[in-house]
């Protein structure tokens, strides 16, 4: 009996280790096939499209960008600064104060010179209690919203935006996040153009790291000599050029980034908003309108535009690093828990049958199933029972295949947006990927396995997230030190 | 070399002699993990070139946009100086001889022309049109209608429409793709059917089956806002269209030029569908129709909430002191909303009448 427990143990490691393997090996590589295609396609077709039209149109759908800001002191002046001067007709800028403790709403409030307006809002979505609505008396800061409320979380934040705004689609962005001019314009095509309901689109997001950057607008790609936000830097073109767009392609998105987002106020106020209990209201928040959308038995899509249109700060400490990545893992266990009816029902079609399960097996398991291949080596290792021409072959083709894929989502930035123009950076770059599987991706295991645990003993907090904001940043590009 | 080659041969021949000594699955872990490698240095290698391609060519290309601007800006001169025609085309044929060689440099010349002529106007843009004929470039964007390209077709016409040059292909174009099931090339050929003043614009609004596009009605709207009022088209035509969303591009445009009689919209007042009835009545409300507020007073009777306010609005902005007693008698037997929007409209008019006593009032005194 326990002879054959041993046999079953060892048959299920290493062919289930190897099939889970070869199947999330094989899907990457299909999905960076169809990214790579629709994003030349959408090159393609979007090279000559005149955005004049839009741009000088007053009936164009109007928008509302939802701004939270929670102790962003460092940055928010120029964050909205450049927020006010996006290249569209018809939208606002609605900053969200959630109980920031430092100096955030006073500066906000001597800069644009904002006085408390009596503004209703709708209140259909409930939130902590709204302390204040300003707005400003000159006229040049006309589009500012200000909103004054109790602390409550990022979701709360979202939701007292939604209730305040007039417009159709509210876009949400975080405080931090630097947005290309004509980001709106791109953004709003596909509520423009498509056929069928579109109920959310998001961009590709890119590390703004040692950008330089000018008033809150970006003025200077380059690339961050400090390693882990080079690992990050690479890792987003990955996730994103090879993998979000073809789950943009298949209508099968789940997330969109909570970075940037445009989304139909409609269906996400009527899907409920964000769920405040959750770190991953982002992706919940899509998977809910998705829901929704399947429940009314509406066509609708989901788009994910190539475009690199919103740049971010990527940690560029460890600690917080692992801060961000334990909650994205939290965020995402406690998704797929909320929605696990959505688990191959064919009900809801794309997302049940195919999303929901590739985001169970291959995001969500894939930290465990590594665990169980390191735990089964070192049962071997213990045992004297590894064939090392074996291990080191499969370890060869595993780490192959990591820079592979790495060179290749380096080469869809090359032929798409080719943002990091300099030669040494795509030597760094190189360089970075064939560091990763080494000293990255152990990194992102373990905070991912943390996740999973901190979710288990019940911990709910964002923890501390603390920006150095762009000011320093540029010096961090002037000052270059050896990573 | 050779020993070398011979030498790479020979260990590859030993090497993989050597991998048969292994277990079949070692040897298909080592063959893929060795093709991986190859194939992502291939591709770093593929980066470098590409990487020096495009800068060499953005070297050249920007000395070559220099030189060609000079020209254009040379030849503008000179042919704005009306006397000294002959030194203009001795500029063009000199041009023609030495630069315009390859069909990349034509290609690069008609992007600049048409880059440069939207900060031009009047008699100046005229002139990039000439010149554009006088290069001989027209054949190349004439060219392009023929190919088996999509993409090419496209950017043809967008560079006949842009140069406003008209020709039997274009006009060819123009009739029999603004309906073909490829939406980006019809797209275009709508819209540059518009941009050139062709008599075929709008010509797909009788076989559109499928509701348009907002996109593609904001192009309109923008397009032909930007043409001149005499080439205009004659939007009475479209007014008989099938599909809906069609009948209400067409009003809005209507509304927007201010173009056709109030007495043609009236029988889009009694459509079956909700909202070209709405937006004929907006038509009418923008029109100023004062005459056909009668008109609008049967659109009460009617079941839809929403039409029904959409008329009450207008007759609140088109109507008078009359039209104001007639709403009363609606106060009590309506829907909340109904009642609203007959007492802003009542107030509307109350309004209009007291200021229009007040200006009696100073002009007479």
């Amino acid at each position: 009996m326990k002879e054959l427990i041993i046999q079953v143990a060892v048959f299920l490691s290493e062919y289930l280790i190897f099939f889970y393997a070869l199947a999330i090996s094989s899907i990457n590589l299909l999905l960076a096939i169809i990214s790579i295609r629709e994003t030349r396609k959408y090159i393609r077709n979007n090279k000559r499209i005149d955005d004049q039209a839009i741009l000088s149109s007053p009936s164009v759908s109007s928008i509302s960008l939802l701004v939270p800001m929670y102790n962003e002191e460092v940055s928010i002046i120029d964050s909205v600064r450049s927020l006010l001067s996006l290249q569209y007709n018809n939208y606002d800028v609605i900053v969200i104060n959630d109980g920031s403790t430092d100096e955030s709403l006073k500066s906000l409030i001597t800069y644009f010179q904002l006085i408390p307006v009596d503004q209703k809002t709708s209140g259909v979505l409930p939130t902590r209690k709204i302390l204040g609505v300003y707005k400003s008396k000159n006229r040049a800061f006309g589009k500012l919203i200000v909103i004054d409320k109790l602390n409550g979380g990022k979701a709360d934040a979202l939701n007292a935006g939604l209730n305040i705004s007039e417009s159709s689609l509210v876009a949400t962005l975080d405080a931090d996040s630097i947005i290309a001019p004509d980001a709106l314009l791109k953004m709003v095509r596909p509520f423009l153009q498509s056929k069928e309901r579109v109920i959310a689109t998001g961009a590709v997001i890119r590390v703004a790291n040692s950008c330089k950057v000018e008033d809150g607008s970006l003025v200077n790609v380059q690339l961050s000599s400090n390693l882990l936000v080079r690992f990050q830097t690479l890792e987003y073109l990955r996730v994103f050029l090879l993998s979000r767009i073809a789950w943009s392609k298949l209508n099968g998105l789940l997330i969109i980034s909570g970075a940037f987002g445009l989304f139909d106020k409609e269906v996400a106020i009527k899907a409920g908003g964000y769920a405040t209990d959750t770190v991953g209201e982002d992706m919940e928040l899509v998977v809910r309108m998705r829901r929704y959308m399947q429940q009314i038995k509406q066509k609708y899509k989901i788009f994910y535009l190539p475009d690199p249109l919103c740049w971010t700060e990527a940690p560029s400490e460890l600690r917080i690093l692992n801060r961000q990545r334990n909650r994205w893992a939290r965020g995402t266990a406690e998704t797929l828990y909320r929605h696990r009816k959505v688990f191959f029902n064919p009900r809801y079609g794309l997302m049940g049958m195919l999303s929901y399960p590739y985001w169970f097996f291959f995001e969500y398991l894939a930290p465990y199933m590594e665990v169980i291949g390191i735990l089964y080596f070192i049962s071997l290792l213990i045992l004297g029972a590894i064939n090392w021409t074996y291990f080191f072959a499969l370890l060869a083709l595993v780490y192959a295949f990591a820079v592979f894929m790495s060179v290749l989502a380096l080469m869809a930035e090359e032929f798409s947006y080719h943002k990091y123009s300099k030669r040494s950076d795509t030597a760094k770059l190189v360089l970075t990927a064939l560091l990763e599987p080494i000293l990255y991706h152990p990194i992102i295991l373990i905070n991912s396995l943390k996740g999973y645990l901190d979710l288990l003993l019940g911990k709910k907090s964002w923890g501390n997230m603390k920006r150095k904001g762009f000011k320093e940043k540029k010096m961090e590009s002037t000052n270059r030190v050896p990573a | 070399m050779k020993d070398f080659l011979y030498y790479v041969y020979y260990m590859a021949v030993v090497h993989w002699e050597s991998l048969y000594a292994y277990q079949a699955e070692v040897r298909y872990f080592i063959l893929t993990a060795l093709l991986l490698i190859i194939l992502s240095i291939g591709f770093v290698a593929v980066l470098y070139s590409r990487r020096w391609y495009l800068l060499s060519r953005e070297k050249k290309w920007s000395a070559l946009k220099f030189r060609f601007q000079f020209f254009i800006y040379d030849a503008l001169v000179e042919r704005s100086k009306q006397e000294v025609l002959s030194s203009t085309d001795l500029i063009v044929n000199k041009f023609k001889q030495h630069e315009l060689k390859s069909g990349t440099e034509k290609q690069l010349m008609i992007d600049l022309m048409i880059e440069l002529k939207k900060s031009f106007s009047g008699n100046s843009k005229k002139q990039f049109q000439h010149l554009y004929i006088c290069l001989g470039l027209h054949h190349i964007s004439i060219a392009k209608l023929t190919s088996s390209n999509k993409l090419e077709k496209i950017k043809g016409i967008r560079e006949l429409s842009e140069m406003e040059y008209h020709c039997e292909a274009l006009e060819h174009a123009f009739k029999n793709w603004q309906s073909c099931p490829d939406t980006l090339l019809a797209d275009e050929v709508k819209l540059a059917a518009i941009r050139s003043g062709s008599i075929h614009m709008l010509y797909f609004l009788y076989y559109q089956k499928e509701p348009l596009s907002q996109w593609l009605c904001l192009q309109l709207q923008y397009h032909l806002e930007a043409l001149p009022h005499e080439k205009l088209p004659r939007l009475i035509y479209w007014l008989n269209v099938q599909e809906t969303s069609s009948i209400v591009f067409v009003l809005r445009m209507i509304a927007l030029f201010k173009q056709v009689a109030a007495e043609h919209v009236i029988p889009l007042l009694n459509h079956p569908v909700d909202e070209v009835c709405m937006e004929a009545i907006n038509t009418l409300e923008v029109l100023e129709a004062r005459q056909y507020v009668d008109v609008l007073f049967n659109l009460l009777e009617v079941e839809q909430e929403d039409v029904k306010i959409q008329a009450i609005q207008a007759i609140g902005k088109l109507g008078n002191s009359f039209h104001a007693n007639l709403l009363k008698s609606l106060l009590r037997q309506q829907a909340e909303q109904v009642t609203f929007a007959v007492k802003a409209a009542i107030e509307l008019i109350d309004f209009k009448d007291s200021s229009n006593k007040s200006t009696h009032y100073s002009i007479t005194h």
